[in-house]
C-alpha cells in the first residue's frame, strides 16, 4: 500500500497545484477574456455591429455610438439623454454600458489595448485621465466642444496638459454632513456655527442616547469621506493652493488639525461604541432609521438616502474652527466623457460631447438623478440642494490632485486611520506617511 | 506475423493518440500555456495595457529587496501560515472527534454527517454574507446574543478589530470545510478493518488505548492529506478574505494575505486611476506556487514516513 500510496498522493499534489497556478493564471488573463463576454452580455448592439459602425439603411446612414460609463445607478438618466439626443440627431443612436467602478477601470484599459474600446468613455478626470492621454487613446476636444460657460476650476478634471481631452463633469459631488431634522429639532439643536458648537450638538446627542455621527470604521471609505468633509473649512482652500505649488504641505498644522478632528471625534465616543466594526452601509442604515443624527457622505448618495420612509434630514457644511469664518464645501471636480482617439465615427462622437456639455443634458441628467448641476443657472426642486449650495468657499477632494501612484496619500489615510483608532500609529506617523509619499511622486515640491 | 501485430499495435497506438489530441490540445490552451505566459509575464514589466517590456528577474529583486514592497510581502506571508497554524490546531481535532463518532454510529449520525458536511455546499460569498451579518456590531447575531445573555462586556467590533480579524476569518473558513476534513478522516476510519480492532479487544485494550495506539497511527494517511490540504488552502486563501475584509484586508491590513497582495497589485484602482502592475502580480504568484510546492513536498515526505501499515 505504501508505494502506491505514496504516488498516488504526489499525483494528487501535483494536480492541487496545477489548479492553484491556473487559478492565477487565469485572473491574469481575466482582463483579456472577460470584458468581451461582459461586453456581449450587457451591450445590447453587440455583435451586431462594430463599433461607431455605419449601416446603410435606405439613403440615409444610421451611427450606433457605444459609450461606457461606471456608474450603474446613473443608467435612468442616460438612457434619457440618449433618447433626447436622437431626438435632435436622427440616424445617431447611442448604447450605454455601465460596468461597475471597481471593475471599469480594468475594462477599459483592457478594451484600448485590443482597441475595442468604445467611441466615449468616462473617466475620473486628472490623472486617471491622464493615462489614457498619455496612450494616445484620447482626443483632444479643443475647439471641438465649447466649455466656456464652466467654472475653470470645475474644468481643471478635464484638462491634461492644458489641453481639454474631456467634457466637463455631469455633476457637482459635495460631501457634507448630512442631519436628522427631527433629532436635532427634538434636542434643540440648530445647525452649528464653529467646531466647539460641532462638539456641544455631539455630546448633547450623545447623553440624550442617540449616536451622533454614524460612522462605517470597518471600511475605509468612512475615513476618507470624513476627511473631506471635515477639512475644508478647518484648512482653507488656500492651504490647497498653497500645497500644490509646494508652499505648503500635509504637515501643515491646519491639515494636521483636521485630522485630528477624526480622530477625536471617536475618543469622545461619537461615533458610537462599536464603530471600527460597522461597515459603511450599515452606518447609512442606521442614519435612515434614525438611529444616528448625522453621516458624512455624499451628494450622489441623496437618492438613496432619500428612501427610508419618514426621515427628515438636510445637510450642513462642517464649520470652521471659528464662528463668522468662511465655510468652506468640499465639491469633487470629475471629468465627463472622452472621445476615443482611434473612434471610426468622430463626427457623431463630437455631436455627442456637445450635447453632453450643454445645458439640455444637465437639465436632464441631474433632474432625473437629482444630482446638483454645475450650472449656476439650473435649480432643483429637491430642498436638499439649497444646503448643498450653502458654503461660502469652495475646495476641491484634495488628495485627488496628489493620486499618482499606489499607495497614493489617499490609501494612507484611508488605511492608517484605522490604525489610528486602534491605538496603533499616531496621527503624526499618519501625516509622515501621507507626506512621504507626496515628497515621493511630487519632488518638484520640495524645496 | 509477429510483424503484422506490431504494425497493428503501433496503428491502434495512434488511433489512441489521435483521441488524446483533443483534450491535450483544451489541456495545453486552458492550463498549460497560462502557466508558460504566467512564468513569461513575471519576468517583464507591463502594466496590463501596452507592450510587456522584458526585465529578467527584476520584479523577483523589487519584491524582496523594495521597502515598499517586501514588508508587505513578508507580512501577508505570515498572515497566511498564521492561518495555516491556526487553521489546523482547531480544525484537526475537530474533524477527527466528529469523524470517530460518526464512526462509531453514535444515535443521529447520518443527521449528524449531513449538517457537518452542509456548509461545505454554501457558495465562499455566502458564507461570507451570513458572515457580515452575524458579526455585524449593531445589529448582528453575535453581539446580540452576547447581549441578551448578559454578557455585554463581551460585546465587541469584531471586525473591526486587529488582533481578532485573522482568528474570525479562519474559525468562519473552518466552519465551512470542516466537512471534507471529517469525511477524509471517516473514510480512513472505515477502512481500518475490524478484525484487528477485535484483536485488540480480546487482548484487554480500553477504548481510550485502542484509540491512541491503534486507530490514530492508522489513520496517518488521511492526517498527511488533511495537513497538505490546509496548507495549499491556507497559503492560497482569497475569496474569504476579499469578501469579508476587502482587498486591503481590512482593517489596517490585518488581514492582509498573499491573495489580497496579489490581486492588489494586479488590478488595483482608487478613482479610476489604475497603477497595476501584472509583472510583479506575476512574480508574487509564482512565490506562492514555490512556496506550495517545496512546503507541500517537505510536510508529504516527513508525514509519509509515519504512516503505517498492518
Amino acid at each position: 500500500m505504501g508505494k502506491w500510496h505514496g504516488k498516488f498522493m504526489i499525483g494528487l499534489l501535483i494536480l492541487a497545484l496545477f489548479a492553484t497556478l491556473t487559478g492565477c493564471g487565469n485572473s491574469n488573463r481575466n482582463g483579456v477574456s472577460s470584458p468581451a463576454a461582459s461586453l456581449a452580455e450587457s451591450s445590447p448592439s453587440a455583435g451586431a455591429s462594430a463599433s461607431g459602425s455605419t449601416e446603410a439603411a435606405g439613403s440615409k446612414k444610421s451611427v450606433e455610438l457605444k459609450v461606457w460609463t461606471d456608474n450603474p445607478s446613473y443608467k435612468e438618466g442616460w438612457d434619457a439623454v440618449g433618447k433626447a439626443f436622437t431626438e435632435q440627431n436622427p440616424g445617431i443612436t447611442v448604447a450605454f454600458t455601465h460596468y461597475p467602478s471597481d471593475q471599469y477601470t480594468t475594462v477599459l484599459r483592457t478594451a484600448i489595448q485590443g482597441g475595442t474600446a468604445p467611441d466615449l468613455f468616462r473617466t475620473n478626470g486628472f490623472n486617471a485621465l491622464g493615462q489614457y492621454v498619455d496612450m494616445n487613446a484620447a482626443l483632444e476636444l479643443d475647439g471641438k466642444v465649447d466649455t466656456s460657460a464652466f467654472d475653470p476650476s470645475f474644468m481643471a478634471a478635464s484638462i491634461i496638459n492644458g489641453k481639454v481631452y474631456a467634457t466637463p463633469g455631469f455633476s457637482k459631488d459635495v460631501l457634507a454632513v448630512y442631519y436628522n431634522k427631527d433629532i436635532f429639532d427634538k434636542n434643540g439643536i440648530s445647525i452649528p456655527k464653529s467646531y466647539d458648537e460641532f462638539l456641544a450638538a455631539c455630546e448633547k446627542l450623545k447623553a440624550a442616547g442617540t449616536i451622533p455621527v454614524a460612522y462605517g470604521g470597518k471600511d475605509t471609505v468612512n475615513n476618507i469621506f470624513a476627511a473631506y468633509t471635515i477639512a475644508p473649512s478647518i484648512v482653507t482652500p488656500q492651504w490647497y493652493e498653497d500645497a500644490m505649488t509646494g508652499a505648503s504641505s500635509f504637515k501643515d498644522s491646519k491639515f494636521v488639525k483636521a485630522v485630528s478632528i477624526i480622530k477625536e471625534l471617536a475618543d469622545k465616543g461619537y461615533y458610537g461604541k462599536l464603530f471600527q466594526g460597522v461597515s459603511f452601509d450599515a452606518a447609512k442604515l442606521s442614519f435612515q432609521q434614525g438611529k444616528a443624527a448625522m453621516i458624512f457622505d455624499g451628494s450622489w448618495d441623496n437618492s438613496s438616502i432619500k428612501t427610508a420612509p419618514n426621515l427628515k434630514y438636510g445637510a450642513f457644511y462642517f464649520p470652521p474652527l471659528k464662528a463668522g469664518d468662511p465655510v468652506v464645501g468640499a465639491a469633487n471636480n470629475e471629468s465627463g466623457l472622452t472621445i476615443y482617439a482611434k473612434t471610426k465615427a468622430e463626427e457623431a462622437a463630437v455631436k455627442f460631447a456637445k450635447f453632453v456639455s450643454s445645458p439640455d443634458f444637465y437639465r436632464i441628467f441631474d433632474a432625473k438623478l437629482s444630482l446638483i448641476s454645475p450650472l449656476k443657472d439650473l435649480k432643483a426642486d429637491d430642498p436638499i440642494f439649497n444646503d448643498f449650495n450653502s458654503a461660502n468657499q469652495w475646495m476641491t477632494f484634495y488628495f485627488v490632485h496628489f493620486n499618482k501612484h499606489e499607495p497614493t496619500p489617499q490609501t494612507y489615510l484611508m488605511n492608517g486611520l484605522q490604525a489610528v483608532f486602534a491605538g496603533k500609529k499616531t496621527i503624526d506617523q499618519l501625516i509622515d506617511d501621507i507626506q512621504g509619499q507626496v515628497d515621493k511622486d511630487f519632488p518638484e515640491l520640495k524645496k | 506475423m509477429k510483424s503484422g501485430m506490431k504494425a497493428q499495435n503501433r496503428r491502434s497506438f495512434r488511433t489512441f493518440l489521435l483521441f488524446l489530441l483533443p483534450a491535450v490540445l483544451v489541456y495545453s490552451m486552458i492550463i498549460v500555456y497560462p502557466m508558460l505566459s504566467s512564468f513569461y509575464y513575471s519576468l517583464t514589466e507591463w502594466s496590463g495595457l501596452g507592450k510587456a517590456r522584458f526585465i529578467g528577474m527584476n520584479n523577483y529583486v523589487r519584491l524582496f529587496t523594495d521597502p515598499n514592497i517586501y514588508p508587505v510581502f513578508w507580512r501577508a506571508l505570515g498572515h497566511n501560515f498564521y492561518i495555516f497554524a491556526l487553521t489546523l490546531i482547531i480544525q484537526t481535532p475537530l474533524a477527527l472527534y466528529f469523524a470517530y463518532a460518526l464512526d462509531r454510529k453514535v444515535r443521529g449520525h447520518a443527521i449528524y454527517r449531513n449538517v457537518i458536511f452542509f456548509p461545505v455546499l454554501i457558495s465562499t460569498v455566502t458564507v461570507a454574507f451570513m458572515s457580515l451579518i452575524v458579526f455585524e456590531p449593531n445589529i448582528g447575531l453575535l453581539n446580540n446574543l452576547l447581549d441578551k445573555v448578559g454578557l455585554e462586556d463581551w460585546v465587541q467590533p469584531w471586525l473591526g478589530m486587529e488582533n481578532l480579524i485573522l482568528l474570525i476569518l479562519v474559525l468562519i473558513m473552518i466552519w465551512k470545510s470542516i466537512g471534507v476534513n471529517m469525511m477524509l478522516y471517516l473514510a480512513n476510519l472505515q477502512s481500518i478493518p475490524g478484525e484487528v480492532l477485535e484483536a485488540a479487544m480480546m487482548d484487554g485494550a480500553t477504548e481510550f488505548q485502542k484509540f491512541r495506539k491503534m486507530i490514530f497511527p492508522l489513520l496517518a494517511p488521511s492526517f498527511t492529506i488533511n495537513v497538505v490540504l490546509t496548507f495549499i488552502g491556507s497559503i492560497g486563501t482569497f475569496d474569504i478574505v476579499y469578501a469579508i475584509a476587502g482587498e486591503n484586508g481590512q482593517p489596517n491590513f490585518s488581514a492582509d494575505v498573499l491573495g489580497t497582495f496579489y490581486y492588489r497589485t494586479a488590478f488595483t484602482q482608487t478613482l479610476g486611476l489604475q497603477s497595476s502592475d501584472m509583472g510583479l502580480a506575476t512574480a508574487i504568484a509564482l512565490v506562492m506556487f514555490f512556496i506550495i510546492l517545496v512546503v507541500s513536498v517537505i510536510q508529504l515526505k516527513l508525514l509519509q514516513k509515519r504512516e503505517l501499515e498492518y
